[in-house]
């Protein structure tokens, strides 16, 4: 089968394969354009979608495998890899050439790598709650990588009706609520990496976009880049849903502000949206990997603003210790307060403040609860095997 | 009483602790979490073209366009 379409002039135009640039062809057996290349499937709409916007040309890079572990290695052209990133060894040789679609944007790096391990350090030896045999950890590798990004434009509107509440307890008032408001999203930032989890590429945000650049290879040297492997029609949804959530965050502030409410939700909504444009950027972060009680750790810092992001291990001793100084404190003046109101006269009154001080009691366990899961998350994505592997592979 | 009044000031004042030190783990060990956000239209107001406080129930079953 041809992998050739006519266009509306009677021009051919050849189909490229999203992930990888190669030629496709159409497969009858599964009516679906095929990648002779790297055996990707795309439906016709999609593959139209991934062409309109397409610049034409690519660029090319060495993939190098490591015959020691087995790594494969990108590395952009003009540029040889002499040892694998992953284990060390001098043992890498040549594979193929891979083409890789050109971005059409970039933010180059304004990070250097020392700047990136200073401020990593930085964090670590200002945390009080890392174990001590961190504080001068040995760094096993630091990698600049450009991770591929779609940027989404988009006019966005929406009407709604809202319920909110003004005051509290007895002098509480249920009211409604009518918005409508309409606002241009510019440059909403997905990672297009399937092997980067989006809630870690999510905490490097804010990228500053007004700093993109048009896209030149020679910003690829001396750093490693991915090819994107999610096409944009994939991550529109993610991007629609990104405006619906600031929208409403927005729109409730507004009511909030006009009115004094509070506990504010939409009981109707009717939103509209137009993607005005999506571009493909290349945006630079460095991947910093250690070891800590044999575990692997992976920080990474904000190639452009220097944001650093990742969970550090935590000592739980050092936490118990703390915890259990600051509960000695309060005891005495918290059980002299109970005491004062169990013998206290008014009992219709004590009752009342007994009971605020259980349910705060309540409270404050939940928060501290969801406060350690927030924390073993963050450190758990840090060590994750899957961000462990998108920075050794390179 | 006295018993009891020790009971409920340690679960307060453990209750309290626990929360306020995961609170300064957060900032300390969860790097980077907060501030997550875009920076493009953080700051982006709406263009609000209507606006109407306290309406009557009964309007929201009409279609919100």
């Amino acid at each position: 089968m041809d992998n050739i379409k006519m266009n509306a002039a009677g021009a051919g135009v050849q189909m490229k394969c999203p992930a990888c640039g190669a030629a496709l062809y159409f497969d009858p057996l599964s009516g679906q354009m095929k990648c002779a290349y790297c055996g990707q499937d795309y439906s016709t709409s999609e593959v139209k979608a991934e062409n309109e916007f397409d610049v034409d040309d690519s660029i090319e890079c060495n993939v190098y495998i490591c015959r020691s572990c087995g790594a494969e290695l990108n590395v952009n052209d003009n540029e040889c890899s002499t040892f694998c990133a992953y284990c060390g060894q001098p043992t890498v040789v040549f594979d193929r050439v891979a083409r890789m679609k050109k971005p059409q944007f970039i933010i180059p790096f304004s990070i250097t790598k020392e700047q990136a391990v200073a401020r990593i350090r930085q964090n670590v030896s200002e945390s009080k709650y890392v174990p001590e045999s961190m504080k001068s950890f040995s760094i096993d590798k630091v990698v600049g990588i450009y991770i591929p990004y779609w940027l989404y434009d988009m006019e966005y509107s929406d009407a709604q009706f809202i319920e909110g509440t003004v005051g509290s307890g007895k002098h509480k008032t249920v009211y409604y609520y009518f918005r409508a408001a309409d606002t241009f999203f510019r440059n909403i930032t997905l990672d297009a990496s399937r092997q980067l989890n989006d809630e870690s590429s999510r905490r490097l945000e804010p990228y500053m976009t007004e700093q993109l650049i048009p896209f030149e290879t020679s910003y690829l040297s001396g750093f490693y880049s991915d090819r994107y492997d999610v096409s944009q029609g994939d991550l529109r949804r993610q991007a629609v849903e990104r405006a619906a959530e600031r929208f409403d965050d927005t729109l409730f502030k507004e009511v909030a502000a006009s009115d004094h409410a509070h506990s504010l939700h939409a009981l109707k909504k009717d939103p509209r949206y137009n993607v005005t444009d999506v571009k493909y950027a290349f945006l630079p972060a460095w991947f910093l990997t250690f070891r800590h009680e044999n575990k692997p750790y992976t920080m990474m810092v904000n190639g452009q603003t220097g944001k650093v992001v990742g969970g550090l291990p935590t000592d739980m001793n050092k936490l118990k210790v703390k915890i259990a100084i600051l509960t000695a404190i309060l005891t005495v003046p918290a059980s002299f307060l109970f005491y004062l109101l169990l013998d206290a006269d008014s009992s219709r009154g004590k009752t009342r403040i007994i009971g605020f001080l259980v349910m705060a009691m309540i409270a404050f366990f939940g928060k501290a609860i969801s406060n350690l899961k927030t924390v073993k998350k963050s450190e758990s994505l840090t060590s994750d095997y899957g961000i462990n592997n998108y920075s050794n592979q390179r | 009483m006295f018993i009891v009044a020790i009971i409920l000031g340690f679960l307060l004042a453990l209750s309290i602790a626990m929360y306020w030190e995961t609170k300064e783990l957060i900032k300390s060990n969860d790097l980077g979490n907060s501030e997550a956000g875009y920076y493009d239209f953080a700051d982006r107001s709406l263009n609000i073209t209507a606006r109407r406080n306290h309406i009557n129930k009964s309007e929201i079953s009409c279609n919100v366009r």
